[in-house]
C-alpha cells in the first residue's frame, strides 16, 4: 500500500494572523493553506561556514602531525630503541593518517552550513554520517557566543543555541557573523516569546 | 476568594520555620553532597583502627559542627506568602531572598517518605517553568502547611483575571475577578486487588537483578563457610560430585525447577513492590492539571500541570493484555513522569484526552510505515557478526591444539534467521503517523508500544543520513523535547524532509505556550 501524501501544514504566516484566543487553548484555530505555501529548508541554500574554519582544522591536524611525529621518533628511538626503517615506517603511517584526516577535515569544513529563514535556524554538518538539524527560534532558550585561543587566532567564533530539549553548536563562523546571528537569534525568540505572553493573556 | 483560600493564606502569612525534624534532612543533605571517598576514607581508617585518638577528637568535633551547621540552617531558614509570592530567606553568612510568583509556580509536589511519617510531616517540592529540577524544597513541614501552599498554587493555576467590560455585570469597566477553578475529579483509583495484576504481569525475573548481587555475594560467603567447615562436611556433600552423578533429564528438571523458584521469588517480589510504591494509587485532575498520589510505606504526590506533559507513552505486554490492563506514562518536564500501571481502556481514554486536552488537531492513524531496508541492515549486522565469530572459532580450533572442532560451534549461525524474523516483524509493526498538531509511534514486538506528542513540544528537529541510509535515500527524523522526543527511522529522503517540515510548521504556527 503506498503512503499517502502526508497532511498540509499550516502556514506559519497565516496562522499568526489568527486572532489570540482566551482561553488560549479552548478555542484555538490553526488554519490549513495550501502545501506550496509552505517554505521547505532547502539542501541548496545553507550558507557556507568561513574559509578560515577549514584552515582552522588543518592547523590543528598539522600541530597533531608534528606531536605525532616527534612522539613516535622520541619512543622508537630512544625508548623502544628500534630500528631506524622502523621508526621511519612508524612515523610514515602517522603522517598518512594526518594526511587522511586533513582531507576529511577539509570535505567536513566545505560541507558544513547555516541557513537562517525566518522562524529557525539550521545547521547541516558530518561528510559519512550527515545530519541537519533545525531549531526554531521559539525554542531558543539561550544564545551563547564562545570563542577559544585557536579560534580568536583565526578569526572564528562558535555560536551554541541553547533549547530545553538540545542544542546547537555552530562552528566556524566569522566574528562579525557570530554576533549577527547571535542578536537576530536573541531577538526573534525575545519577540515569539512576548507573542506567546500576549496569547496567554 | 473562598474563606478556605484566605484562611491557607493566613497560615502562611507570618515567615515560619520548618520543623525542628528538618534538622534531621537538612543533615543528611550535607552527606549526601559527599562523594564516597570522602566517606570511605575515614570510615575504613576508623575500622581498620589507623585513627588516633586526637582523629577520632576531630571527628567528634566536626560531628558536632556539622549538626550545629544543620541547626543553624534551619534556624536562618524561613518563608511565607507576601502578596502573590511564595519568599524564602536563607543563609547564614551571605542572606540569600527568594521571591517565587505563585502563578509561576507549575507543580507543588508532596511526599512522605518513612522518616517523615514517623514525625509525622511531609517534604514539599516546588517546580517553577524556570528549572528542570525543584526549584524549592522544604524538607520537613507539616501537612497543613504544604497542602495550603498546594491549594493556594493551585488557585493561581486555575482562576484567571478576566477583564470585565461592565455591561452585564453592572461592574466599572476594566475591573478584574477571579474565576474559581473548576472542583477536583477522581480520574484514577488503584485497588489492592488491581496491584497485585500489576506486579503479576510484570516480567518476574527482573524483580530478581536486585538480588544478583547478594547471590553472589552469598556463593563467597558459602564457600568461605564451607572452607572453615570442611572437616566438618561428610563426603556426600560435595556438590560437583553430585553433579557428575547425575543424568542429562535430572540436571534439566533441576534447571526448571530452579527457574520456576526464580520465577515465583521473582513475581512475589514484584507484586510486593506494587503494593509498596503503588498503594492506594489516585491520579486526580486537579485545578492545576494533574495529581498522583501513591506509596504505602513512603507515601507520595506528584502535581503538575497538564501543560508540562511532553508525550504520553503507552505500553502493554502480552500478560498485561491478557489481563485487560496497560502501563501509561505520562512524561513530564522535571520531578519524575506520571506514571498510571493497571491503566485499563477508559483510564487510557480519560488521560488521553486530558493530555491533549489543549490539541488543535486529532490525533493522527498510524498508517505509515518505513522503509524495509531496516530488516536488510538488521540481517546484514547480525550475519556479518555470527559468520566472524564462527569463523573465529574454526580459526581458533585450528591453531589450538586443546579447542576441538564441535558441530555446535555454527549454532551461532542461527541468530540470523531468528533477527530475519524478529526484525521482519517489527518492521512490519512500526508505524507512525503526523499531521499539523500531533506526531504518533506504534510498534508491535513482543509487546505494544505507542508513544504520541504535539508538535508544539518540539524543540529541536534532525534529519540523519548514515552511508546506509544515503546510499538508498533514506534518512532519519529525530524530534526532541526535554523529555527524550521521538524518532523515525528509515524513510525516504523527501518523506523525512515533509515531516521535518510538518513538524516546524506545527511548532512555528502555535503561539500556545509550550510549558
Amino acid at each position: 500500500m503506498a503512503p499517502q501524501a502526508l497532511p498540509t501544514p499550516p502556514s506559519p504566516s497565516e496562522a499568526m494572523t489568527v486572532a489570540p484566543a482566551s482561553p488560549p487553548t479552548a478555542a484555538f484555530t490553526n488554519q490549513r493553506v495550501a502545501p506550496d505555501q509552505l517554505p521547505r529548508l532547502d539542501p541548496g541554500s545553507f550558507e557556507p561556514v568561513a574559509p578560515a574554519f577549514a584552515r582552522m582544522r588543518l592547523f590543528m591536524v598539522g600541530l597533531s602531525s608534528v606531536v605525532g611525529t616527534v612522539l613516535v621518533g622520541v619512543v622508537g628511538l630512544a625508548v623502544l630503541d628500534l630500528a631506524l626503517p622502523v621508526v621511519i615506517t612508524a612515523v610514515a603511517a602517522v603522517l598518512a593518517a594526518c594526511l587522511a584526516i586533513a582531507l576529511f577535515q577539509r570535505a567536513e569544513a566545505r560541507r558544513m552550513g547555516y541557513q537562517v529563514r525566518s522562524h529557525d535556524f539550521s545547521f547541516r554538518r558530518g561528510v559519512v554520517w550527515r545530519r541537519v538539524d533545525t531549531m526554531p527560534f521559539a525554542r531558543v532558550q539561550h544564545a551563547v557566543i564562545r570563542r577559544g585561543p585557536v579560534e580568536r587566532f583565526f578569526g572564528l567564533a562558535t555560536l551554541h543555541l541553547r533549547s530545553a530539549g538540545g542544542s546547537l553548536l555552530v562552528t566556524g563562523l566569522d566574528t562579525d557573523r557570530s554576533d549577527r546571528l547571535k542578536t537576530l537569534v536573541v531577538e526573534r525568540a525575545g519577540a515569539l516569546a512576548d507573542e506567546e505572553l500576549m496569547e496567554q493573556g | 476568594m473562598t474563606a478556605a483560600l484566605t484562611a491557607d493564606r493566613q497560615r502562611l502569612a507570618d515567615p515560619s520555620r520548618q520543623s525542628p525534624g528538618a534538622i534531621i534532612f537538612m543533615a543528611f543533605r550535607f552527606l549526601r553532597q559527599l562523594n564516597i571517598f570522602q566517606i570511605a576514607v575515614p570510615f575504613y581508617l576508623f575500622i581498620s583502627g589507623r585513627l588516633s585518638l586526637e582523629f577520632l577528637g576531630l571527628g567528634a568535633l566536626a560531628l558536632v559542627l556539622w549538626l550545629a551547621a544543620a541547626v543553624v540552617k534551619w534556624w536562618r531558614y524561613v518563608f511565607w506568602i507576601e502578596g502573590d509570592e511564595l519568599k524564602v530567606a536563607r543563609g547564614v553568612f551571605s542572606l540569600e531572598r527568594t521571591a517565587i510568583p505563585l502563578d509561576r509556580v507549575q507543580s507543588v509536589s508532596i511526599e512522605q517518605q518513612v522518616l517523615h511519617r514517623l514525625v509525622n510531616l511531609v517534604r514539599v517540592s516546588v517546580d517553577t517553568a524556570g528549572s528542570s529540577s525543584a526549584e524549592l524544597v522544604l524538607d520537613a513541614v507539616s501537612r497543613d502547611s504544604a497542602e495550603a501552599l498546594q491549594r493556594l498554587a493551585a488557585d493561581f493555576q486555575a482562576s484567571r483575571v478576566v477583564t470585565t467590560t461592565g455591561a452585564e455585570a453592572g461592574e466599572e469597566p476594566g475591573t478584574s475577578q477571579h474565576v474559581p477553578p473548576p472542583p477536583s475529579r477522581v480520574l484514577v483509583k488503584r485497588t489492592p486487588l488491581e496491584l497485585v495484576k500489576v506486579g503479576l504481569a510484570r516480567w518476574p525475573l527482573a524483580g530478581l537483578v536486585v538480588l544478583g548481587p547478594l547471590v553472589a555475594a552469598g556463593a563467597d560467603i558459602a564457600e568461605t563457610f564451607a572452607e572453615q567447615l570442611g572437616g566438618f562436611l561428610p563426603d556426600g556433600l560435595v556438590v560437583e560430585e553430585e553433579l557428575d552423578s547425575l543424568s542429562t533429564s535430572a540436571i534439566v528438571g533441576l534447571l526448571l525447577l530452579v527457574v520456576a523458584v526464580a520465577a515465583l521469588l521473582g513475581w512475589t517480589l514484584q507484586v510486593l513492590r506494587s503494593i509498596l510504591t503503588d498503594w492506594n494509587l489516585t491520579v486526580t485532575q486537579t485545578a492545576e492539571g494533574l495529581r498522583r498520589d501513591a506509596g504505602l510505606v513512603s507515601r507520595r504526590s506528584h502535581a503538575s500541570k497538564t501543560r508540562r506533559i511532553q508525550s504520553v507513552d503507552w505500553q502493554q505486554s502480552p500478560v498485561e493484555r491478557l489481563l485487560g490492563i496497560s502501563r501509561l506514562r505520562l512524561q513530564i518536564i522535571g520531578e519524575g513522569d506520571l506514571v498510571v500501571p493497571g491503566a485499563d481502556e477508559a483510564d487510557v481514554s480519560t488521560l488521553n484526552a486530558i493530555a491533549f486536552g489543549g490539541a488543535t488537531s486529532d490525533s493522527p492513524p498510524p498508517d505509515r510505515g518505513v522503509s524495509s531496508a531496516m530488516v536488510f541492515l538488521a540481517v546484514r549486522n547480525a550475519a556479518f557478526a555470527m559468520v566472524a565469530s564462527v569463523l573465529g572459532l574454526v580459526v581458533l580450533s585450528r591453531l589450538s591444539p586443546e579447542i576441538d572442532w564441535r558441530w555446535w560451534m555454527v549454532t551461532p549461525l542461527l541468530i540470523v534467521p531468528l533477527q530475519l524474523a524478529s526484525s521482519w516483524w517489527r518492521w512490519r509493526n512500526l508505524r507512525w503517523g503526523a499531521n499539523s498538531g500531533r506526531i504518533v509511534r506504534t510498534e508491535r514486538f513482543v509487546g505494544r508500544h505507542r508513544v504520541e506528542m504535539e508538535n508544539i513540544k518540539a524543540q529541536m528537529v534532525s534529519v540523519t543520513e548514515s552511508p546506509f541510509q544515503r546510499r538508498r535515500s533514506l534518512a532519519s527524523v529525530t524530534v526532541s523535547t526535554p523529555e527524550g522526543g521521538m524518532s523515525v527511522p528509515m524513510l525516504a529522503n523527501d518523506e523525512a524532509g515533509d515531516l521535518r517540515d510538518l513538524v516546524l510548521a506545527g511548532i512555528e504556527s502555535d503561539s500556545r505556550a509550550w510549558m
